[in-house]
């Protein structure tokens, strides 16, 4: 269309540079899910680079550095081998791929159980609760860890992973807790929900089988209230429940759009997912 | 895809002997994660320092990246690569991912305080050179044009999209898009023949 040759296969040498656009990128990543020969050229591409990257820089990293990097190892605990069979095949620019399919998988099982109940503005079950809690502690800690934080603030992550563990349980389990279905759910956001608690007045997003936002974006989560959105954080990767940022208030309803990264003052695309509130 | 090579290119490949090192890492060996962090951090910094051109943040980025390795180290792979292009990769995504979230936050910013305290991203390929090191980087784009060398220069050690590149040098999208996957294409048939980027110490 552009009299750029190539297509989908085209854009492979591209992405290894992250040259691309957003909308590129994700057709890239797209495509390489389904292409050997070009998961091959992206892992050649990118030891050409790294090769053609200086061994012995000007400036050698400092020994403060290094002694900060591995101080830090105590805070940082590592992930468990993938079963084979989940193997990701682009691998290095997706690291954390596989954790949003571990967490679809306990999601898909846990509420599966939960869908029993019906529609709109059930109790969420006990048994959900807990194991949502659970899956909070376990995730936000390496979902905060792609997303950009910087190392030095491993240890506050882990503490703040634990307050949104609890923040969870509490909402969840909030006498006026009401789990409601995601309507529209675009791009993979039909089996998301949001728990809100107007007691509380805080609502809390459940992520089931949302992938990360494309490369260079993040998904934006937003109060609705009438025809003006308030920003109620961002979302960057597919990581687990998250606190909504705001209180509830009179909000007619949770929104998600994807927006570009670092978020927006008031939604700059269509949303992905919305989730209506009762009064 | 590069002539001969095919499918069978990854078995090929040489054995690259920190993979043995990174087996030792995901069971929580520290002195392994010594000699993995000895051999990669001086090119996550050399490529964080040329996308990001603040030292400080090119150090953060580093920290972060080796602390992701020893995160992830059971689940590198290694028929995907490299444990240097691993880290050498996600460097090279997380530093241009920050530099393009500052560039969008001063955009907004922008609109509302014209101009005030921007950072300057904009006089990319010589500069990007000094930072590197320069006649490293030259050896090993030695087979490229001129003008595929610029457009590598650009998009890798400049962190910039083909768009961004389009508008800077006043050239179409498709002839940038070009000139990248030429040269790109260029790099990695010189590689594989063993020529200039190949040579790399240690």
């Amino acid at each position: 269309m552009d009299g750029y040759d190539g297509g989908a296969h085209g854009l492979t040498s591209l992405y290894a540079v992250d040259a691309l656009d957003p909308q590129e990128a994700a057709a890239a990543e797209a495509h390489l899910r389904g292409c050997a020969d070009c998961r091959e050229e992206l892992v050649e591409v990118r030891e050409a680079l790294a090769a053609a990257v200086a061994d012995e820089p000007a400036e050698a990293p400092s020994a403060a550095l290094r002694a900060r990097v591995m101080a830090a190892l105590d805070d940082v605990p590592q992930l468990p081998a993938l079963p084979a069979a989940v193997a990701p095949a682009a691998s290095a620019s997706e690291p954390d791929d596989e954790l949003s399919r571990r967490r679809a998988r306990r999601e898909t099982d846990r509420t599966s159980a939960a869908r029993a109940g019906g529609t709109t503005g059930r109790r969420a079950p006990r048994r959900w609760v807990q194991g949502l809690a659970a899956a909070a502690a376990a995730v936000v800690v390496a979902g905060a860890a792609v997303s950009g934080y910087a190392a030095l603030q491993w240890r506050e992550e882990a503490r703040s992973a634990q307050q949104v563990a609890l923040a969870v349980t509490q909402v969840a389990g909030a006498p006026d807790a009401q789990l409601v279905d995601a309507q529209g759910g675009a791009e993979g956001w039909g089996s998301s929900r949001v728990v809100v608690s107007r007691s509380l007045g805080e609502a809390v997003l459940v992520p089931t089988g949302v992938e990360d936002a494309p490369s260079g974006r993040t998904w934006q989560l937003w109060f609705v209230t009438g025809d003006a959105a308030r920003p109620a954080g961002t979302f960057a990767g597919a990581g687990s429940a998250a606190v909504l940022s705001g209180a509830v208030d009179g909000a007619d309803a949770v929104a998600v759009t994807l927006e570009p990264a670092g978020g927006s003052e008031t939604p700059t695309s269509t949303p992905v997912a919305v989730y209506p509130l009762t009064a | 895809m590069s002539g001969g090579g095919g499918t069978g290119a990854d078995r090929e490949r040489a054995v690259d002997p920190l993979a043995a090192s990174m087996a030792r890492v995901a069971a929580g060996d520290r002195d392994a994660f010594g000699e993995v962090y000895d051999a990669v951090a001086p090119k996550v910094l050399a490529v964080t320092r040329a996308v990001l051109r603040n030292p400080s943040m090119a150090e953060e980025v580093t920290q972060e990246v080796l602390l992701e390795v020893w995160r992830q180290a059971a689940r590198y792979d290694p028929s995907a690569g490299s444990v240097g292009a691993w880290a050498t990769t996600i460097g090279h995504r997380r530093a241009v991912d920050r530099v393009r979230s500052v560039r969008a936050r001063e955009d907004r910013e922008d609109r509302v305080v014209a101009g005030e305290g921007r950072v300057e991203y904009d006089e990319v390929s010589e500069q990007v050179l000094q930072h590197e090191d320069e006649s490293r980087v030259r050896k090993a784009l030695t087979g490229l044009t001129e003008l595929q060398r610029e457009a590598v220069v650009m998009a890798y050690w400049g962190g910039r999209t083909s768009t961004e590149i389009s508008a800077q040098l006043g050239v179409p999208v498709p002839t940038v898009k070009t000139r990248l996957r030429d040269g790109l294409q260029r790099l990695r048939v010189d590689l594989a023949r063993g020529e200039p980027a190949a040579g790399s110490a240690s």
